[in-house]
């Protein structure tokens, strides 16, 4: 669905990605992980058009995705959250969602002011589709809140709901479980559990280790820019090199002798 | 603007019957000042799209105010046009000159883009000034003719407010239900963070310079209504001095409140009519109005005035969470 | 001024254009200055420039000042002044990019029409820098031109010395670049501050005792030479110094060539041209640089 070859973008001299090659197929979860600063957001901002990468393809769906602009991507089906949350701190949480319901809907805005029955349609079917996102993550009791209000937990569903309401056919999640605590984090799982098995295609950067081997049956692992690893859960974790990126390489050397 | 942009339509029938009522009981020259303000909000609301929305500072609006002002003038003197006719024209003069130096600047973060609009309030201006065949220079342009509605010519203080009043309140209405649409969602997701709205498929760039026109073109049609009351305009009736006097305005509003900006639009315009005479210390005592006013209320007057907005632990119980 | 030959006029042209342009880049480097530092414009710079101008012109008035001593004693006045001004005023504005903008219109506007009250013409400026025509290639002008120039160019050197190699300029340049980061290692940021701002406050003063004898000067003038000042920042790098006064110079001598060989009515247009199109285009400047923004 997804095919990204030999992405690389360097950043006035220091390099963010290094000859990257992902592939994500049509209804797998796929997880991305690696260390601090491995690329991991960098990946997701070239995808979703953000950054323009200074070598290599993005096809999706057949489609390239270089130079194409961020708003076309959503349009084409290709949906983001953010790593730092990016909500609309002075709307209400209903309004974060219903505005990116109105992506899908005919009429305009100067059909808005006429009062003219196809935009007021529209505007009705944003509003339940909405309401529907918003219950889907169990925010409905805090629909008319202010977003800036809210309490972190509530946050990251809102940035979940509303990238759900843009009814993306391919999902990045960028650490949707941020700052969570432990009840909190098995309800995200369920909720991403829950938006796979519709049939959304995830790809899902994540810290936390139990989570992405919870979720995803493939792994890839980035480190300094570069792919190191990429393959089924299991033999990923357990993967040397991956070690090394994480922990360095005397740990990682003691892990083979016990292992 | 505020999150329930609805038109309270009882408020603003009790504010409208008050307003009707006033030319009949005020002496002549409350209604003539009465009619300055009315002719300001035009392009205050106008700039409210540019300031409250995309969060910008824009020092452009006296310019393009006296486009509009300069189209309908030389429409009517020199071409013979009845008032009416130049209307659209005025409007579409003031939009094609805003947006197209404005546009490219729209793309600019906040103060770049305060500089660029300094820019094109100059730029304007010195062609206005300088343009002497065009649009008679520093002389300006004399004897525009009033507005004529079937026969009847609106000349008088007390004619013209009734068109001013109409005006304002079709603008009012106007605005309000433009905040209510799509445009005025996405136009405050905008100005909350550009990134995500692209993120969630707005196209920033296009409602950006859409909310450009709005701005422009509410500023020519002030300018209409401005040329064909005091019907002798000049060069310098446009200078940044005028933009600045729009802007605070604006500002003074609180960001986002169009009520507010109606209100402050009332005060400043009417002590900037009523403190004329005092010359210099009238521009003094604006100076330290805004000086002060940034000191001390930096979030405009209506943040005096506590929004009503429920908070999350009134509204959560226990935690919904549908399986 | 009289002249003999074309090539006379070029070189007075040009000698002129550098003139203006000095001061068109001195007050941009007040610009420049409290950009780098604090990253905002103070739009009330060009009323600063013209306050120094009248402040000099009151005091030459009164004492027959040489030049030199004039002007030292109008900057030192003004850094004291802005100093001042920092505490009681700026202080609170600084924490927003709006509000500073539109508290910084508002000074300007009350210190325009401050010095409005008392000089509501324009009045000629002493000539301090001497009377004498001097006679170089052709060309005819004012001593008062080369005095503005070699001000300027003694002005600029010593702002590098100060902030190169003393202490308290390298903690002022710490302070520019990351105040947290200075705080922590000993500099007293606020100090550091308020005597960013008085230094901003001098240097366009000072620039404004150098204009006058060149032209008369009026209440007036703050807003025409404050924006092209800051078109010469703009044009030039709005952080960079050595940007602004190359885009100073550019503009004074930009407008002066158009102002004779296209047209004297339109010669302010050049300044805000430039402007506008630097800021679509490139609103770097030509030596700026620029901080890409993290997602």
């Amino acid at each position: 669905m997804l095919e990204v070859k030999a992405v690389s973008l360097s950043f006035r001299g220091v390099r963010a990605l290094a000859a990257v090659d992902l592939q994500v197929a049509k209804g797998e979860l796929l997880g991305v992980i690696g260390p601090n600063g491995s690329g991991k957001s960098t990946l997701f901002n070239v995808i979703s058009g953000i950054y323009r990468p200074d070598s290599g393809s993005l096809i999706f769906e057949g489609k390239s995705l270089v130079g194409v602009s961020p708003a076309q991507i959503v349009r084409n089906g290709l949906v983001r959250t953010f790593q730092n949350k990016r909500l609309f701190v002075n709307l209400t949480v209903h309004e974060n969602v219903m505005v990116a319901a109105l992506k899908a809907e005919p009429g305009s805005a100067l059909g808005d002011v006429l009062g003219l029955r196809r935009s007021r349609e529209a505007l009705e079917s944003a509003e339940s589709r909405a309401r529907e996102c918003l219950r889907i993550v169990g925010l409905t009791a805090l629909a008319d809140v202010l977003t800036k209000d809210l309490p972190y937990g509530a946050q990251n569903r809102l940035e979940i709901a509303r990238a759900l309401v843009l009814e993306p056919s391919l999902l990045l999640l960028d650490e949707p479980a941020a700052g969570l605590n432990p009840s909190e984090r098995t309800e995200v799982v369920h909720l991403i559990r829950k938006i796979h098995e519709r049939g959304i295609t995830i790809a899902l950067v994540e810290h936390d280790m139990r989570i992405v081997t919870g979720l995803c049956s493939r792994i890839a692992v980035l480190d300094h820019g570069e792919k190191i690893a990429d393959g089924a859960a299991k033999e990923v974790i357990d993967d040397p090199k991956v070690l090394e990126a994480y922990f360095g390489a005397e740990l990682s050397g003691a892990q083979e002798v016990n292992a | 603007m505020t999150h329930q942009p609805t038109i309270r339509f009882g408020r603003l029938c009790a504010a409208l019957a008050v307003l009707l009522v006033l030319p009949f009981v005020a002496p002549n020259y409350v209604i003539h000042v009465a009619n300055f303000v009315l002719i300001m909000t035009l392009p205050v609301i106008g700039l409210g799209f540019i300031t409250g929305f995309t969060g910008r500072v824009s020092l452009s609006q006296g310019a393009i105010f006296g486009v509009g002002a300069y189209v309908t003038a030389l429409l009517t003197t020199k071409l013979g046009w009845s008032p009416l006719a130049t209307f659209a024209p005025a409007v579409l003069g003031a939009i094609t000159v805003g947006t197209a130096l404005g546009g490219p600047a729209m793309r600019l973060a906040g103060l770049y883009f305060v500089m660029a609009t300094i820019g094109i309030q100059q730029i304007v201006w010195i062609v206005l000034l300088n343009a002497v065949e065009f649009t008679g220079g520093p002389q300006g342009v004399r004897s525009i003719p009033a507005v004529g509605v079937g026969g009847f010519e609106i000349d008088s203080t007390f004619s013209f407010y009734f068109l001013a009043l109409a005006m304002a309140t079709a603008s009012y209405m106007l605005a309000k239900r433009i905040i209510a649409s799509r445009m005025g969602l996405r136009l405050r997701a905008i100005s909350d963070d550009e990134l995500a709205s692209s993120a969630v498929a707005i196209d920033v760039t296009r409602n950006k310079v859409l909310a450009l026109v709005l701005c422009s073109g509410w500023a020519g049609a002030g300018g209409f209504l401005y040329a064909h009351y005091v019907r002798y305009i000049h060069p310098d009736m446009f200078t940044l001095e005028p933009s600045i006097l729009l802007l605070t305005m604006s500002m003074f509003g609180g960001y986002r409140s169009l009520e507010g900006m109606l209100v402050a639009t009332a005060i400043l315009e009417s002590a900037t009519e009523y403190l004329r005479p005092f010359g210099e210390f009238r521009m003094i005592a604006y100076g330290m109005l805004l000086l002060l006013g940034m000191m001390f209320f930096p979030k405009g007057v209506l943040s005096l005035f506590p929004r009503r907005s429920p908070k999350p632990a009134q509204l959560v119980k226990e935690r919904t969470s549908d399986a | 001024m009289e002249t003999t030959g074309s090539v006379g006029m070029l070189l007075q042209i040009l000698i002129g254009g550098i003139a203006t342009g000095s001061i068109y880049a001195v007050v941009g480097l007040g610009f420049t200055l409290l950009y780098r530092a604090m990253k905002m414009v103070n739009f009330a710079q060009g009323h600063v420039f013209m306050a120094g101008t009248f402040l000099g012109l009151i005091i030459a008035n009164r004492f027959a000042l040489p030049a030199i001593p004039l002007l030292l004693i109008v900057m030192v006045l003004a850094f004291l002044i802005g100093v001042v001004l920092e505490r009681i005023v700026f202080r609170r504005l600084y924490h927003d990019h709006d509000v500073f903008i539109v508290g910084a219109i508002g000074l300007g506007i009350v210190l325009m029409n401050t010095v409005r009250v008392f000089f509501p013409e324009p009045v000629p400026f002493p000539k301090v820098f001497g009377e004498r025509l001097v006679e170089f290639g052709g060309a005819r002008f004012q001593e008062a031109y080369l005095w503005v120039i070699g001000c300027t160019v003694v002005l600029v050197a010593l702002l590098h010395s100060f902030f190169t190699y003393t202490r308290h300029g390298r903690a002022m340049r710490a302070v520019a670049s990351d105040a947290e980061i200075a705080g922590t290692v000993g500099v007293n940021v606020p100090r550091a501050i308020a005597h960013i701002f008085g230094l901003t406050f001098a240097v366009a003063a000072g620039a404004g005792v150098l204009i006058g004898p060149l032209y008369f000067v009026s209440f007036d003038m703050g807003d025409m030479v404050g924006l092209k000042a800051f078109a010469a920042a703009v044009l030039g790098g709005i952080n960079s110094v050595p940007g602004t006064i190359l885009g100073g110079i550019a503009i004074g001598l930009l407008e002066n060539l158009a102002g004779t060989y296209i047209s004297s009515a339109y010669k302010d247009l050049v300044a805000f041209v430039i402007l506008l199109a630097m800021l679509v285009f490139r609103p770097n400047g030509l030596l700026g640089t620029s901080t890409p923004v993290k997602v």
